[in-house]
């Protein structure tokens, strides 16, 4: 029998995964900075959803080692950034690493997020088909802003502006995205509810 | 590659980006599709043929650092620079270095004929097959029917242990006297269709230039171990259940390794070590969704421009200036000017500090052994005065050749130079004459003379000074000696952004950079003149002038001569620039002056690149209108003043 209330808590972790993920309030504190939506707190929450849904998606259960991965270095940075250093573009070879498993990360836990999407929506919903379209949005913007920032190119003055309007567009785009992402798991979260007073409701008649 | 430091850039360079892949490939092992895992290695394949180092730019680490510092150990104080991924002998060895590069030189010739040897074996063994069976024909072109690959010529070898692909241009598909299983004949029709023949070439080509590196051995290994992966995939997924499992048992019989190494063939059966991984794989089988092509593609492309582009060594650190230890040598020198303006500004910097290490990053080759060995804890530009942390400027500059830069470095001093008293009131400039040019790849800066002296109670600026050198135009009238002293003036802005209060909400402020910033362009460049009259006559002649005015304005070549020039009159003094791009003055005048006045100045400039920065160009000549005692007096041209 569906474990809806595994699936509901499942999503409901990812959600805040990406509040913690993307949503940023920093305080100065001397030479440092905290954060205060810290994104290891982020990862900590994706991996409790991977433990929660791999069972509707066995792949899930293949993101935990990347996902401890990012969040230890998630965790690192913040502590850095907390006594005032900051890591900046100084460690290509790590950027580099984290930087493309946290594309894969994302692109497949979307992928995976869609996948019991389609198993569980209505046939009138297509929850699936825009958590993939965000998924791969999210994952050409994710790879430009990645190439760009490990190119490390010295831009003329009026090349630099341009490249600042352009982030900011994509910036945007990607904003708009994220936020389609967070609106379709908060439907299908509230769809499962649904379905899960349903049940209950059948098995109380029964 | 030259020598020996070049291959070692390079490998080095090759090496990080192996390490690298590795990584990447075993934390996204069985996540990505094993075509994925084949077409990662195109961005080594890109690497090995890039040269290192190339435009200062480093991949992962700064390898060049490690090069540099033990060329310092060993004396060595030329500058490594690849230009080639391949090596090139250019004499006959003579050095240590130069005998250890042959030594690589000749491993990579002797590799070349050993896989040249072993494609030669196989071509004569496939020239002794024969024709197959109509049968066997019959099922490769069935098969090749099936999954819509056109079957290329079929070869039939006796005793060979299994069927492979070779050849590039007319490849042929040998198989053994018995007909090999379908699942064998589908998967060297996959290695056909994907051109693999080809691919094995390539990667015993990249393999050859860096023979001597097990790292990158190890990569070719699992690269052709990922190429027969791609190929398990593709015959897997058309096979279902049981047909699976029988494949993999057609590989675990498999342990003859004959023909598995040689270039421009495939064959199936690539060593029982990795023939145990591509059954470990088959195990964990699965299909890779659709959109996995658009992620894979995406890591490649990221992975890719990252690691060719790579980054800019453009700083060094902090204290860098004070250290006199070979690895801080070591990372100056690696940290190279990639502008003249970067090389001005490492100079600049270089004399602020009196810092060996700033002048061992611009200084030329023949200056290296010098820098490095003395005994001085500082490296003593030959200015008398201490410079002030603060703008210096490059007067007066000009590009006498190709990738040849010559101005004067002029720098404000704290305190008055060796054999001059301070006078309260006055500032005292240093300047030098120094020429930048480009020497194997680097920007460097040497002096073209000593340092000389100049007191002024002008304010150094960006805007010129007339006490400082500049190019000068002159023509004299009767006992009026007029002459035009015009500059230019360039300058590169040092001021860094500080964040001073705790919480930031004060704004930024800025202070000087005292780092050299061997990427540096200039920021600003500004033209100025200024216009001296003397009088050659005597003072009594002098005191019944008591008014003299000037209106004076540049030609450029391919100018014309202005018909009329604006004066600017009026009863009080005053001097500006006018609409027409002259410049007046009139100055009021008391009995006693003279012999000189400054009469007037001008010019204009501002920010932009260095190319639009350079378009300001020395004019041909001046004109000038000269008016005593508000009368016209003369009109005249002033042309360039001979050397003396």
């Amino acid at each position: 029998m569906t474990d809806y209330n595994k699936i509901y808590n499942g999503i409901s972790k990812s959600i805040w995964g990406y509040f913690f993920l993307y949503l940023n309030f920093t305080i100065n504190i001397g030479n440092g900075s905290i954060s205060l939506l810290p994104s290891f707190v982020g990862y900590i929450l994706f991996l409790k959803a991977i433990d929660l849904l791999k069972d509707e998606e066995r792949e899930l259960s293949l993101l935990k080692t990347l996902g401890v991965i990012l969040g230890v270095w998630e965790g690192i940075q913040w502590l850095a950034n907390c006594v005032g250093y900051s890591f900046g573009g100084k460690w290509q070879f790590i950027n580099l690493i984290t930087g493309l498993v946290n594309l894969y990360f994302h692109f497949q836990f979307l992928t995976n997020l869609a996948s019991i999407a389609t198993k569980y929506q209505q046939e009138n919903c297509i929850y699936d088909k825009d958590l993939l379209t965000c998924r791969t949005v999210q994952v050409i913007i994710q790879t430009l802003f990645l190439t760009i920032s490990n190119l490390n190119l010295d831009f003329t003055y009026s090349a630099e502006e341009i490249m600042f309007y352009v982030t900011m567009i994509f910036m945007v785009v990607y904003c708009i995205f994220l936020l389609g992402i967070v609106t379709t798991l908060v439907q299908l979260r509230k769809h499962l509810k649904n379905d899960e007073e349903i049940t209950e409701e059948n098995s109380i008649t029964e | 590659m030259f020598d020996i430091w070049g291959f070692l850039l390079q490998t080095l360079t090759v090496s990080g980006v192996a390490a690298l892949l590795l990584i990447i490939k075993s934390l996204l092992k069985d996540k990505l599709p094993p075509k994925w895992h084949f077409s990662v290695w195109s961005v080594l394949g890109i690497i090995i043929l890039f040269p290192a180092g190339i435009l200062s730019r480093y991949t992962l680490f700064n390898w060049q650092t490690i090069i540099e510092f033990f060329k310092l150990l060993v004396k060595d104080y030329s500058f490594t620079r690849v230009l080639f991924p391949f090596p090139i002998i250019k004499d006959v060895p003579h050095t240590l270095a130069e005998w250890i590069f042959f030594v690589y030189f000749a491993g990579v010739i002797v590799s070349l004929f050993v896989y040249l040897l072993s494609y030669i074996k196989l071509r004569v063994v496939l020239s002794k097959g024969s024709s197959p069976d109509i049968e066997t024909i019959s099922t490769i072109n069935t098969i090749g029917h099936k999954y819509k690959i056109k079957p290329c010529k079929i070869v039939m070898v006796a005793n060979l242990p299994s069927a492979f692909v070779c050849g590039i241009i007319r490849p042929v598909l040998v198989v053994p006297d018995k007909t090999p299983d379908e699942k064998v004949i589908l998967h060297e029709l996959f290695h056909l269709k994907n051109k693999d023949t080809f691919w094995s070439i390539v990667i015993c080509l990249l393999r050859c230039l860096h023979w001597c590196n097990p790292l990158i051995a190890y990569c070719a290994n699992l690269a052709i171990n990922d190429m027969e992966s791609r190929c398990d995939q593709f015959v897997l997924e058309q096979l279902e259940g049981e047909e699976r499992r029988d494949y993999g048992r057609i590989l675990l019989s498999m342990s003859n390794e004959r023909f598995a190494k040689t270039p421009g063939s495939t064959c199936i059966n690539n060593g029982g070590k990795n023939i145990r991984k591509r059954i470990e794989a088959i195990a964990r089988f699965k299909k890779y969704p659709v959109g996995m092509t658009l992620v894979s593609v995406c890591v490649i492309i990221a992975l890719s421009c990252s690691l060719v582009v790579g980054v800019q060594a453009t700083s060094v650190p902090d204290n860098a200036y004070e250290k006199n230890d070979l690895w801080n040598f070591a990372i100056t020198k690696s940290t190279y000017c990639t502008t003249p303006a970067g090389a001005f500004d490492t100079y600049g910097k270089a004399v602020m500090k009196d810092s060996r290490s700033y002048r061992i990053m611009c200084a030329p080759e023949e200056e290296q052994a010098e820098l490095v060995e003395t005994d001085n804890y500082h490296w003593h530009s030959g200015c008398g005065g201490t410079p002030e942390s603060s703008n210096f400027y490059i007067y007066n500059l000009e590009m006498p050749e190709n990738d040849v830069y010559e101005g004067l470095l002029v720098m404000k001093l704290v305190n008055a130079p060796d054999g001059y008293e301070w006078v309260e009131g006055k500032h005292y400039l240093a300047h030098q004459k120094i020429r930048a040019f480009k020497e194997n790849g680097r920007w460097v800066v040497t002096p073209l003379s000593k340092f000389d002296y100049t007191a002024t109670e002008q304010t150094l600026g960006r805007y010129g000074c007339a006490d400082l050198p500049g190019i000068v135009y002159t023509n004299t009238v009767d006992d009026f000696k007029i002459d035009v002293c015009f500059q230019t003036i360039y300058t590169i802005n040092n001021e860094t952004p500080v964040e001073d209060d705790m919480f930031g909400l004060s704004g930024s402020m800025h202070r000087y950079n005292n780092t050299p910033v061997p990427n540096a362009e200039f920021s600003y460049a500004y033209d100025n003149h200024e216009t001296k009259l003397t009088h050659l006559g005597t003072q009594e002649e002098r005191d019944s002038i008591n008014r003299i005015g000037i209106a004076v304005k540049s030609v450029h070549k391919g100018e014309e001569k202005p018909d009329a020039l604006t004066y600017v009159g009026g009863k009080y003094d005053s001097s500006m620039s006018t609409s027409d791009g002259s410049s007046s003055a009139v100055r009021t005048l008391e009995p006693g002056w003279g012999p000189e006045i400054l009469l007037s100045g001008g010019g204009g400039g501002g920010g932009g690149t260095f190319s639009q920065l350079l378009n300001i160009d020395t004019p041909e000549y001046y004109v000038a209108d000269l008016y005593i005692n508000n009368e016209l007096y003369a009109q005249m041209e002033l042309h360039l003043q001979e050397e003396e």
